[in-house]
């Protein structure tokens, strides 16, 4: 929790390194504009330093160049008049000083430039952005710097905003990624210690001959089981009331837990600790036991959304997404601990404890710790193999998967009409559940769409250029961050030049997951940025899952 | 209860297959109350399947058997409440205490003993406290044996029970076993220890290929299968050979020793005359009686059956023995 927090709970901060060159009033105001947003360090780097060698040589995400002339070119531009374009300052690439394209690339950012109506005299004034395009950060950094100059360009040049978008949260408060990870966190921590622990335990115990011992007691197989259940729970609640203080006392993490909260977190420890049960089953020496276990638990982790948003994933995972415990376990917390809707995450909560009773009992069946006449085929012992681990976890896997959507699939029931308001809501609440990803998808906004938000968002920096909007005096200032927003939605942003990479993945792509009874979610085009103070996210109705 | 009752365990044609091998080959046999039976046999013999099927560990292919009278296939939960089990390779939940690892236990139990007495019974009271993981070998044995007491069980089964333990620590589960027979209680014991089974075993039965070679009194056993006692001299040359070898068949010679098989007690005393009046001089004499071990070793012979025919007392055996009771 603690590492996670760390990583995760802070502001995210960009550096970037200015190189300018050109040292007008006009440059300086850009560069003014720079430093006012928080998603960029800026570092002034010597103006007759080489740039690429700098980029390789330091850690920045990317090194601006604003070349000699720049201030005179916009001077020029602006003074066209009436025919003056709409934009005079374009985020650049220049291929001049790129010697190997693996390492560092001068990297393309959509260019604000609008077509001008005096095409013949106008010259854009260009500054070049250098990065390192293995960087997973470098698309945020094009993003927010060509956002920057997007609106250096609404204010130097005075265009008014005539479309503005009026954010209302209906959570009334802002959550960062931390919120959304520490539900997957304490998901993570019923998954492990329901698997990993169960099939560990069982293995050791078997091996040692506590289990043959325990076979020639009057002790049933079922209250044997029950009990390590049982124990499990009690550990996984201590551990889970851990994680809430650190995170609550450390990263003034905001939740309430209530009932359903408690339910889903004794769901999951029935549902894995049957899967447990059902694994141990099949090994014999705790080796086996390790790699068969973490065979399932690591996929899972990764895939039901415990840290990253299952719509961020490609259509195929997300199917996989769909059929695993883990995931309404996550979103349920998240529902239970976030969003505050009881009534989705009781749902989530009752199709995970469907799931871990129909594993509970087949793991009670199929446990025999009395004579062991276990199939050949299925009974691991000695060393450990790639082939043991991934059979042992081929079947838990078609195990879990059949069993979760069937339950799923019980649980959905046939589908309501169409759900229009919030009364409707409610009463498609077999979608709900069934659209768990889609449901959550308007929570982690602020990771899911983190370089879309950045690609596409103009009121992601509508803060930023506060100096220049106080200088410019043409539009209303934003409203400071941190507060439900609501803002006006300026002119629509033109379409990237087809050279220019688009920062992927994008919120306005549409999925191609229908939901053919429900509305789709409507990204909010303010969704929240990689700023510390992100829009509070837009709850939607639930869609429902594919048939 | 039926009318097995008159017997503490009672078997009759046990069978225990896997696939096409046969672990234990209708055996039969029955075992009074208030003994200690030793079931004698080397690895794979088919002891162990043989006890874990009376523990109601394992299920039997075919026959039938009872413990206290009841079935161990058809009342197995009774049986369980009623007998004590000490496993091969037993082991425990290593950070309990030796009090705790026995409250553990007998809450499985309706009416437990006293935990204080058991932990006295068994010589622990000094180390009730202890984690078992701290405990010696001979001492988490010790805590197995208590254990299994904890039901203050009629019939107890102690598979191996000491198995890697030193002479000292050995002698002390002896003591223990034998005690729980002076209790009137009947033991059930397996081992490949021929002399902890010929110091605390009333009754012996031989097991080999799943099938029991022979079953009686270690007394009876060692008189019936068991060699001549042997002199052994010690510093004797080859006159001595020479001499005891004309009146003694048998005698053998090993570089400075003599071995001469004596027919009963009165050759010690004509040895010692001859040896005397023949000025033959000799270091020690040693006298070597027949043990489990050697009966065992004689039954359970690779060339069993080849053995069996040369030796005449032997012949009438080789076939399966019938019950002896």
């Amino acid at each position: 929790m603690l590492i996670f927090g760390a990583i995760f709970s802070g502001n995210m901060q960009y550096d970037l390194a200015v190189q300018n060159k050109d040292g007008s009033a006009t440059s300086a105001a850009f560069i003014k504009a720079l430093n006012s947003t928080d998603a960029l360090r800026v570092h002034m780097i010597d103006p007759n330093q080489d740039a690429d060698a700098y980029l390789k040589a330091n850690q920045v995400t990317g090194v601006l160049i604003i070349p000699q002339g720049f201030g005179q070119t916009v001077q020029q531009d602006l003074a066209l008049g009436a025919a003056r374009p709409a934009a005079v300052v374009q985020v650049n690439s220049s291929a001049a000083g790129v010697t190997n394209a693996g390492a560092v690339a001068a990297a393309r950012v959509s260019s604000q430039s609008l077509a001008s109506s005096d095409s013949a005299n106008f010259t854009p004034a260009s500054v070049i952005l250098k990065v390192d395009q293995s960087s997973s950060s470098a698309p945020l950094v094009i993003g927010v710097v060509g956002n920057i100059a997007s609106d250096f360009n609404s204010q130097i040049t005075g265009t008014k905003q005539v479309v503005g978008v009026e954010n209302n949260d209906v959570l009334g408060s802002n959550y960062r990624y931390i919120d959304f990870i520490v539900p997957g966190i304490i998901g993570m921590t019923v998954l492990t210690s329901g698997v990993l622990q169960t099939v560990g335990m069982q293995t050791q115990y078997r091996n040692k001959g506590i289990l043959k011992k325990l076979g020639t007691t009057p002790l049933k197989k079922s209250e044997w089981i029950i009990s390590k259940m049982l124990y499990q729970a009690v550990v996984v609640f201590i551990s889970t009331a851990l994680i809430i203080v650190a995170a609550k006392l450390v990263y003034q993490v905001r939740f309430v837990p209530n009932v359903t909260t408690i339910g889903l977190i004794f769901a999951g420890t029935i549902c894995f600790t049957g899967l447990g049960m059902i694994i141990a089953r099949f090994v014999k020496d705790e080796d086996a036991a390790t790699a068969a276990a973490s065979s399932i638990t690591m996929p899972m982790l990764f895939l039901s959304g415990t840290f990253i948003p299952i719509e961020s994933m490609p259509d195929y995972l997300q199917a996989v997404a769909k059929v695993l415990p883990l995931t309404y376990l996550n979103y349920g917390l998240r529902d239970s601990m976030i969003l505050g809707d009881s009534t989705s995450a009781f749902y989530k909560m009752c199709i995970v404890l469907i799931v871990g009773i129909v594993f509970l009992v087949i793991g009670t069946l199929i446990t025999n710790w009395r004579e062991d006449d276990s199939p050949a085929l299925l009974r691991f012992g000695g060393p450990v193999t790639a082939r043991k681990a991934m059979v042992t976890g081929v079947v838990a896997a078609v195990l879990v998967a059949i069993t979760t959507v069937g339950v799923v699939s019980i649980a959905q029931g046939p589908q309501p009409q169409q759900a229009v308001g919030p009364s409707d809501t409610i009463a498609s609440v077999p979608n709900t559940i069934a659209s768990v990803p889609n449901t959550i998808a308007s929570v982690p906004n602020t990771i899911a769409s983190v370089p879309n938000t950045i690609a596409s968002a103009p009121n992601t920096l509508a803060s930023v250029p506060t100096a220049i909007a106080s200088s410019a005096s043409k539009t209303p200032g934003p409203a400071p961050t941190g507060t439900p927003q609501s803002t006006t939605m300026h002119r629509p942003r033109p379409t990237p030049t087809p050279s220019a990479p688009r920062p992927t993945p994008t919120p306005s792509a549409p999925r191609p997951t229908p939901t053919p009874s429900a509305p789709r979610p409507t990204p909010t085009p303010s969704a929240p940025r990689p700023t510390p103070t992100s829009h509070p996210p837009t709850r939607r109705p639930a869609p429902s899952l594919p048939r | 209860m039926n009318d097995q009752a008159g017997w503490a365990i009672e078997i009759d044609g046990l069978v225990k297959k896997y696939g096409s091998n046969v672990a234990v080959n209708h055996i039969s046999f029955k075992i009074p109350f208030g003994v200690i039976f030793a079931f004698l046999g080397a690895n794979g013999a088919g002891k162990t399947t043989t006890v874990e099927m009376l523990e109601c560990l394992r299920k039997p292919s075919a026959g039938t058997a009872f413990v206290l009278g009841l079935n161990i296939t058809k009342d197995e939960d009774e049986v369980r409440k009623r007998i004590g089990v000490l496993p091969q390779a037993f082991n425990t939940f290593d950070r309990l205490t030796v009090r705790e690892c026995l409250k553990y236990y007998a809450a499985m139990y309706e009416n437990p003993r006293d935990i204080d007495d058991l932990i006295s019974s068994v010589d622990l009271v000094d180390k009730a406290r202890t984690q078992y993981k701290d405990l010696s070998g001979g001492l988490q044995r010790r805590v197995g044996v208590a254990i299994a007491l904890v039901n203050d069980p009629e019939v107890i089964f102690l598979d191996e029970p000491t198995e890697g333990l030193d002479p000292k620590a050995r002698r002390g589960v002896w003591e223990i076993i034998k005690k729980l027979r002076d209790e009137g209680k009947t033991v059930f014991l397996t081992t490949h220890y021929m002399e902890e089974a010929e110091e605390l075993a009333d009754i012996v039965a031989i097991i080999l290929d799943g099938a029991i070679r022979t079953m009686d009194t270690t007394r009876n056993l060692i008189n019936m299968y068991g060699r001549k006692t042997k002199l052994i001299v010690h510093g004797a040359g080859t006159s001595a050979f020479k001499v005891l070898s004309r009146h003694w068949a048998g005698t053998e010679q090993n570089t400075s020793t003599v071995i001469v098989p004596l027919a009963d007690k009165n050759d010690l005393h004509k040895i010692v005359a001859l040896l005397d009046a023949r000025r033959i001089k000799y270091d020690e004499l040693e006298l070597k009686k027949s043990s489990l071990e050697d009966v065992f070793l004689d039954l359970t012979a690779a060339n069993q059956g080849e053995v069996l025919e040369t030796i005449p007392h032997l012949r009438r055996f080789h076939q399966q023995p019938e019950n002896l009771f």
